[in-house]
């Protein structure tokens, strides 16, 4: 340590010692200067009238439970799920939604509402009397906007429902359930698909080859890698890889698409058309082949 | 100092009169001195506002006691500075009446040993930069350490000891200067 850095700590301790207001002898001046200093606090100041209402009355408890809260971050964090937490969110989406133009109002107002219906249309939960009559909105709204509406013509790849009278919609997740009109199959209470219509994972991975070759366009363009390149129309367009990409030879080589292209083996194919093609009312979802599973009865070509 | 801090720090979270009246005791003598020195008029009504601030503000302070006084004297800075930009530092001359003045002097006995007056000590004061009489006044006031200063006004504890040894000397000069009386 050099001779001005024990200059400096010399410096220093006295300095601290002044300012602590203990008499340093040869600072008389500015030992009274910091005497007169300290005699600043001599004196009580006035409250003005918020603070003395605060001081006599305290805060009231609301404000009070703000404040805790509000140290919560540092200390505890505040539960995700705290009535102060659901507040602050609350205000939050206030807030943004007022910032929001005449326009998106309206747009999000609408988009609201048909999230209520759909839900209602879908959720168990939901009483009957409520639940049917937005399953047949849904429904309607859907058809309304099915292409290939007005066509008696299903869309390509589309399995044609063998019931009369109903539709099958375009995508194949949301076919609508023959014993629940207007219930979705993919909704949350929507039983398990069939194999092969691009709903669940493939009970038999390592399966046969594709039974139907050449058949119509694959109406799951945005799906996984089809397994049967030349062969019919995926049924499921987004869904899933097919079950049965290896599966066995048609049995029906120029015979209607198969609903179930890339499905197992069709212990019937000769027989009637399925009367739930895509549907999700396989009683046996993830099992082996259907053996009540007929071919599709339309013609190829 | 308060004898239990955390308790009282606790109940004022929730809202307690008593526990505020217990806090305002503790730091309102300094922090209107503060404020005074820092040439404030409205003493009164600064300090009111600092403890506004503080009592309502509760919840976002964690800490111990010694971070409660640094915290609660870095409000009152922060005051001080507003004041400050507010009046752009512009002096009100308020013209002299004799009737007004009630200023007295204490009796050469009472003075033996004492200290300067607080319109001298106020003039000194003057003579300082904002800063080192900010350090000055925060060290002899507010009882606060070099480091606890430091965390006031945002510096390092090396420059506020720095600021602390340029304001004494230049207080040294000018008491010598002006043959100051005791």
């Amino acid at each position: 340590m050099s001779r001005s850095d024990d200059d400096l700590d010399m410096t220093s301790l006295r300095d601290d010692l002044l300012l602590s207001g203990a008499a340093v002898p040869d600072e008389r001046e500015l030992t009274a200067f910091v005497a007169g200093l300290r005699s600043f606090t001599e004196v009580d100041p006035q409250p003005n009238a918020a603070l003395r209402t605060l001081l006599r009355e305290g805060l009231p408890a609301a404000g009070a439970a703000l404040l805790v809260d509000a140290a919560a971050p540092s200390a505890t964090p505040s539960g995700a799920g705290s009535p102060v937490a659901w507040e602050r969110r609350r205000r939050s989406v206030l807030r943004a939604v007022g910032r929001l133009g005449l326009a998106a109002k309206l747009a999000l107002g609408a988009g609201v509402a048909a999230a209520s219906v759909a839900a209602a249309a879908t959720v168990d939960a939901v009483p009957d009397a409520i639940q049917e009559p937005a399953a047949a909105l849904v429904s309607g709204v859907v058809e309304l906007f099915s292409p290939g509406d007005g066509d008696d013509t299903p869309a390509p790849g589309v399995s044609e429902p063998a019931e009369p009278g109903r539709t099958a919609p375009a995508v194949a997740p949301e076919v609508a359930d023959p014993a629940n009109p207007g219930r979705r199959a993919g909704g949350p209470t929507a039983r398990p698909a069939v194999p092969g219509t691009g709903q669940p994972a493939d009970p038999e991975p390592g399966g046969p080859a594709d039974p139907n070759p050449g058949g119509p366009a694959d109406p799951n363009p945005g799906g996984p890698a089809d397994p049967n390149p030349g062969g019919p129309a995926d049924p499921n367009p987004g869904g899933p890889a097919d079950p049965n990409p290896g599966g066995p030879a048609d049995p029906n080589p120029g015979g209607p698409a198969n609903p179930n292209p890339g499905g197992p083996a069709n212990p019937n194919p000769g027989g009637p058309a399925d009367p739930n093609p895509g549907g999700p009312a396989d009683p046996n979802p993830g099992g082996p082949a259907d053996p009540g599973r007929p071919a599709d009865p339309r013609p190829r070509g | 100092m308060l004898d239990d801090f955390d308790l009282v720090l606790a109940q004022a979270r929730a809202g307690s009169a008593a526990a505020f009246e217990l806090i305002y005791r503790d730091l309102a003598r300094p922090v209107a001195a503060y404020v005074r020195g820092g040439g404030v008029r409205d003493v009164d009504d600064v300090v009111s506002e600092v403890f506004l601030a503080v009592f309502t503000g509760l919840g976002r302070f964690t800490g111990d006691q010694g971070q409660f006084r640094s915290w609660v004297f870095t409000i009152a800075h922060r005051r001080l500075v507003d004041g400050w930009r507010r009046t752009a530092r512009t002096a009100v001359h308020v013209p002299y009446e004799q009737d007004d003045d009630h200023r007295t002097t204490p009796a050469a006995e009472d003075g033996a040993l004492t200290a300067l007056g607080q319109d001298s000590v106020l003039a000194l004061l003057e003579t300082l930069t904002d800063e080192q009489r900010d350090v000055l006044v925060l060290r002899v006031v507010a009882d606060l350490t070099v480091d606890q200063v430091a965390v006031v006004l945002g510096k390092r504890p090396g420059a506020i000891k720095a600021l602390q040894r340029r304001g004494l000397a230049t207080l040294r000069e000018a008491l010598s200067k002006e043959g100051v009386t005791l």
